[in-house]
């Protein structure tokens, strides 16, 4: 009777063994394919490309009409909204891209973007042009009567602005800021935007920028983070002084904006004639590009 | 289909050949405590339950026999086993000659003593796992950083992406070690109290049951 009594125990204790292997294989196993599930589940998120683009201002738009070379830096194509009248051959090879036709037109058409027209088509593009320009008047002064009129005196207002104040920062119609701009003078003088110095500048910008290394992607996508700096260079094109005007939260972009300048330097010296004593120039660094 | 370096199977998967061998090792004896302490959790609560209801019985009728015939249905209960060694002890002596009681009592005492050791068996296991265990995955987790530490001194670079994949190794060891110990010790604990309720029981009631053979009415 005790044998078959330790024969059963012993069944019991082997029965007991088999259900904790299945349930440790089962435990073991549960990550697994959580591992697989959760790696199903996780989808791309689709990426969102979104242009903003600001309708020219008073300011902006009297800016950028007389400097259409600076102009290049393009519209995304979604921008370009049908013109309100019947557009002629001329304006519908402008905008070629399949928009819906009953679109509003808000978004803004910059004029010097249109290809040169066939001297046949010269008329008519130019009075195209002219309802363009029209309609931007319209949108940046609606409460002048005369848009027309509006436009011109805006025009007028920044050649006048160009030629005496030496504006340093040049501004695309897309709403970037492409340019570099000159910080005020400090020890140095100060750094305008003739075309010797802008072209200085954005010599220097792209050192800088080729030099500056944010491998943090994280930063890529945030907003508002900037770095506003103001460095001394020298005749020599050596940096001199590194000014943090503003610093941006994250300590590492700070610190990557700071590595940028002190790989870049020497930089290429200064044209001659400019800043014996040094020139103080301003970037605003931010995750997008160097301003 | 995905990055198995991210999870479990991925750290395993580099992990060497002594944590592995720390890894298996603490599994067995897991799978072995998880089985006994199912295994000893049904035995003692079986035991416990059918004691009790034994006991109540005995008490109720005062018949040695009635009460041996009872305990064939508690075949799993540890005093109705004992009861029924003593009783086979006093039966022996029926019609044959004089009834020696400290043969009773030994008989009793006999079956009370298998009784505790088949109550205790395989228990000592779980102290073993309970307590070895951990230095058992401990032993995994310093070898894998010891070996982790050597690679890291051959790729001459110690930043955390090539210091962390190794220590994160190496730790499932202890993590390992204490999953065994943990349910191990808990179940210990609880089986010994449980044991040493019956035990108590045992020592109390096997003095009775002798008695009740010599004052049976």
């Amino acid at each position: 009777m005790k044998q078959g009594q330790r024969v059963q125990s012993e069944k019991k204790i082997y029965f007991w063994l088999a259900v904790a292997a299945i349930l440790h294989v089962v435990v073991l196993s549960a990550p697994f394919f959580l591992q697989i599930l959760d790696a199903r589940k996780q989808v791309e998120p689709k990426i969102v490309s979104i242009t903003l683009v600001s309708l020219p201002l008073r300011e902006t738009a009297s800016a950028i009409a007389p400097n259409p070379s600076v102009m290049q830096p393009s519209l995304p194509s979604t921008t370009l909204a049908p013109l309100p009248p019947p557009a002629d051959k001329t304006v519908n090879a402008v905008s070629r891209t399949p928009l819906p036709a009953k679109s509003k037109p808000t978004k803004v058409v910059p004029l010097e973007k249109m290809p040169a027209p066939k001297s046949a088509e010269k008329a008519d593009l130019s009075s195209a042009l002219e309802r363009l320009k029209q309609v931007v008047g319209n949108k940046a002064q609606p409460q002048q009567p005369s848009p027309g009129s509006s436009v011109k005196m805006a025009l007028a207002e920044l050649e006048k602005r160009v030629t005496s104040e030496k504006v340093p920062a040049v501004a695309g119609g897309s709403g970037e800021r492409a340019g570099v701009f000159g910080g005020n003078s400090g020890a140095g003088k100060e750094y305008g935007g003739s075309g010797a110095s802008l072209a200085y500048k954005m010599k220097i910008a792209s050192i800088i920028r080729r030099n500056w290394e944010l491998a943090n992607p994280l930063l890529k996508n945030s907003f508002g983070m900037n770095v506003t700096v103001r460095i001394n260079i020298f005749s020599d094109g050596s940096i001199g002084q590194i000014l943090f005007v503003k610093k941006s939260l994250s300590e590492y972009l700070n610190n990557s904006v700071k590595k940028a300048l002190e790989k870049s330097s020497p930089l290429p010296p200064l044209p001659r004639g400019e800043g014996a004593q040094g020139v103080w120039v301003a970037f605003v660094f931010t995750p997008e590009g160097i301003e | 289909m995905f990055d198995s370096k991210l999870g479990i199977i991925g750290l395993l998967s580099d992990a060497g050949a002594v944590v592995l061998f720390v890894l298996a090792t603490l599994l067995l004896f897991s799978i072995v405590s998880w089985a006994i302490i199912a295994f000893k959790f049904g035995y003692i609560r079986k035991s416990l339950k059918e004691s009790k209801a034994f006991l109540d019985y005995f008490f109720e009728v005062r018949s040695v026999d009635k009460a041996f015939t009872k305990s064939e249905e508690y075949r799993s209960g540890s005093l109705a086993r004992i009861f029924r060694s003593g009783y086979i002890e006093y039966r022996s002596f029926d019609g044959k000659g004089d009834i020696s009681r400290s043969r009773i009592v030994l008989a009793v005492k006999r079956e009370a003593n298998a009784e505790n050791k088949r109550l205790a068996s395989l228990v000592p296991f779980l102290a073993t796992v309970g307590n070895t265990a951990p230095f058992i995955g401990l032993f995994g987790t310093v070898w894998g950083i010891m070996t982790s530490f050597h690679s890291i001194g051959f790729t001459q670079s110690a930043s955390l992406a090539v210091v962390a994949p190794g220590i994160s190794e190496a730790l499932i060891a202890t993590a390992a070690g204490l999953a065994a110990a943990i349910p191990a010790v808990m179940g210990y604990n609880y089986l010994t109290q449980k044991i040493g309720v019956i035990e108590r029981d045992i020592d109390e009631f096997s003095s009775d049951f002798v008695d009740a053979f010599f004052n049976e009415p």
